[in-house]
């Protein structure tokens, strides 16, 4: 279905394999970043949406409306207002929504990347010879699954002397670092309770989520996920950092060139 | 603000069917292995969750194995029989199994390999070597017992094929290898400069034939142990090489059929089939019969004229798998089908298929 998608990220992923001394895990994180350098104008966006979203709960206006329209019988005059305010401050309420659909196809393609790039089946191989381009993939096959402790085509285990069972640590980041970052995108509605509960029920069931896909599938995606998750957060904090003043970059500018 | 609600729930729902689409623990990783046993009349075909053994006159099943669907088990490579009568089979949970071929009783299970068991093991003598994914052979006695293990750098995934004293091996690491058939031990081993999925044929004099996913078909002599020829092909070669008297016969993944000159490694003939060959042709009516990826079938002669074969749409599919010539009937294994076996005779009518799902063969 994704086949547009899956083909280059194969062959993109193969290729970073290729450059990095054929080490399948540090390819996956190089990509990470690539992706997220590339997906990066959705991602501010929909951090510029939230941090709006953020700011609208302190506003007088905002507060008094939600004072104004109280119970249920005037739940459509409050979404009028709502509309008006977002229009009059310039926000999209809908703009955070897109890069979380954008993720979807990146995400099943890359489940099918890996899985295509570490080709553990023979039909996964021949999926792999029909769309690899790269003219040294004949030597490269098969990648080296190994990173770390980790096979990165089989689910994630740790196991540590002493103890009996195998330690999801992939699913564990990536439900920690889901958390966090859904925290962080999810914008606190205030009054409105259907909203914030909403909110509230997406900041668990995704991480939960995501940790369950981790738990069962192979190593690989989980790793894509942490790292995904760990730039999506660092990203966050970068933008939320306060610009400096223009006429002191100036004088820095100035400063420096004496 | 039911907008928003939508916008979140449909990614959630699209995650949720991306768990069920890559989730399935049906889903086929390989295509059907197909083995003829002509002193039980029966033919065993391994695919996805159950070996299915079938009386070869009217494709009815005389038992499957596990009888039941167990969780984790799949196996695809084809059965192989020993001499002392028992049934190999290797499993996608790590476990090689002996069954009884009579009933399908379990003689017992060997469960000491780290990975998939996806190339058929070879039974020589008293001993069973079992190529696995974990980049090892395990050979083993006949109870099962671990006998010795050889290690390759990378994973096994062809057959090995014995001429009695010694095993030869392909590993995905580049190497052919030569084991002493008793033991286990490398005798010498040779650097083919590219991954080896297929297994190798061996012929009646000694020489080694290969393919390489490097576009290149090898001949060795196995007595030198030293390359005799090479011959490059359009695609990567995967299937194993038929040998007939001095020709070879192998298809490669660009769909391109050939006929070789043994001795020289000379191309002969070759046709274009239009989709990728994994597998071994079948000689049958004095014609060679192959299939492709593309789920096309052809008859050709061994000069090298091809008639494309059309059978009803319903049996259509992917041909990944070898043909097998069984007494007057040629067993056709299908991928993506409901029908995982389908036999024809000298005519190419269709005398009998076999759906799993019904357990019984459906008649044309």
């Amino acid at each position: 279905m994704f086949d547009f998608i899956i083909v280059p990220f194969t062959n993109a992923l193969v290729f970073i394999y290729s450059l990095l001394g054929e080490n399948f895990g540090l390819a996956i994180i190089v990509f990470t970043i690539l992706v997220r350098v590339v997906t990066y104008p959705f991602n501010a966006q929909q951090m510029k949406s939230t941090r709006a979203m953020q700011e609208l709960q302190t506003n007088p206006k905002y507060k008094a409306m939600q004072a104004k329209y109280k119970g249920k019988e005037n739940r459509e005059k409050l979404a009028k207002a709502q509309m008006e305010l977002y229009q009059e401050m310039g926000i999209n309420p809908l703009a955070g929504c897109l890069p979380t659909i954008i993720q979807i196809p990146l995400l099943i393609s890359m489940y099918w990347a890996i899985t295509r790039a570490l080709a553990a089946t023979p039909l996964q191989l021949l999926d792999l010879a029909k769309g690899i381009s790269l003219p040294n993939a004949a030597n490269l096959i098969p990648l080296n699954s190994h990173f770390l402790w980790m096979d990165l085509g089989q689910p994630e285990r740790l196991f540590i002397p002493g103890i009996p069972i195998g330690i999801p640590v992939l699913a564990i980041l990536v439900m920690v670092s889901s958390y966090f970052q859904s925290k962080m995108m999810t914008p606190t509605t205030g009054a409105n309770d259907q909203a914030a509960g909403m909110g509230r029920m997406m900041s668990l069931y995704i991480p939960i989520l995501m940790a369950y896909i981790s738990y069962i599938y192979a190593a690989g995606l989980a790793l894509y996920f942490v790292m995904s998750n760990i730039l999506s957060i660092a990203q966050y904090y970068i933008s939320r950092r306060p610009k400096p003043q223009a006429p002191a970059t100036q004088g820095a500018i100035s400063q420096g060139t004496k | 603000m039911k907008k928003k609600l939508y916008l979140t729930l449909i990614p959630l729902a699209a995650l949720s069917l991306f768990l069920a689409a890559c989730g399935s623990s049906v889903a086929a990783g390989s295509w059907p292995g197909i083995t003829y046993d002509e002193t039980r009349s029966l033919v065993y075909v391994a695919y996805n969750q159950s070996v299915h053994a079938l009386q070869i006159e009217n494709g009815l099943e005389r038992w499957k194995f596990p009888v039941e669907p167990q969780g984790g088990f799949a196996t695809y490579a084809a059965p192989q029989l020993t001499e002392d009568g028992q049934l190999i089979i290797g499993g996608y949970n790590n476990t090689l199994y002996s069954l009884n071929p009579e009933n399908g009783a379990l003689n017992w299970p060997f469960a000491e390999a780290g990975n998939r068991y996806i190339g058929s093991a070879l039974a020589i003598g008293k001993l069973i070597f079992a190529p696995n994914a974990d980049q090892r052979l395990y050979i083993l006695d006949g109870q099962g017992n671990l006998v010795n293990t050889f290690p390759t750098q990378d994973p096994q995934w062809g057959q090995p094929a014995s001429d009695g004293s010694s095993v030869y091996l392909t590993s995905m690491d580049h190497f052919l290898y030569a084991l002493d058939a008793q033991s286990g031990e490398e005798l010498w081993k040779l650097d083919l400069e590219a991954t080896i999925v297929g297994s190798p044929a061996l012929g009646a004099d000694g020489m080694l034939y290969i393919g390489t996913l490097d576009h290149t078909l090898f001949a060795v002599d196995a007595q030198s142990h030293r390359e005799v020829w090479r011959m490059p092909t359009k695609g990567w070669v995967w299937a194993t090489p038929l040998i007939l008297g001095g020709q070879l016969i192998v298809g490669d993944l660009d769909g391109i059929f050939y006929g070789v000159d043994a001795a020289s490694g000379v191309e002969t003939w070759r046709v274009d089939t239009g989709g990728a060959i994994t597998a071994t042709p079948a000689l049958f009516n004095d014609s060679l019969y192959i299939g492709n990826e593309a789920g096309r079938l052809f008859s050709i002669s061994l000069d090298g004229r091809s008639r494309e074969l059309a059978l009803p749409e319903v049996y259509q599919g992917p041909y990944y798998s070898s043909p097998i010539v069984a007494g007057d009937l040629l067993l056709l294994g299908l991928t993506n089908n409901p029908s995982i076996l389908v036999a024809l005779d000298e005519a190419g009518s269709i005398v009998w298929s076999f759906p799993p799902a019904a357990g019984q063969p459906a008649t044309p």
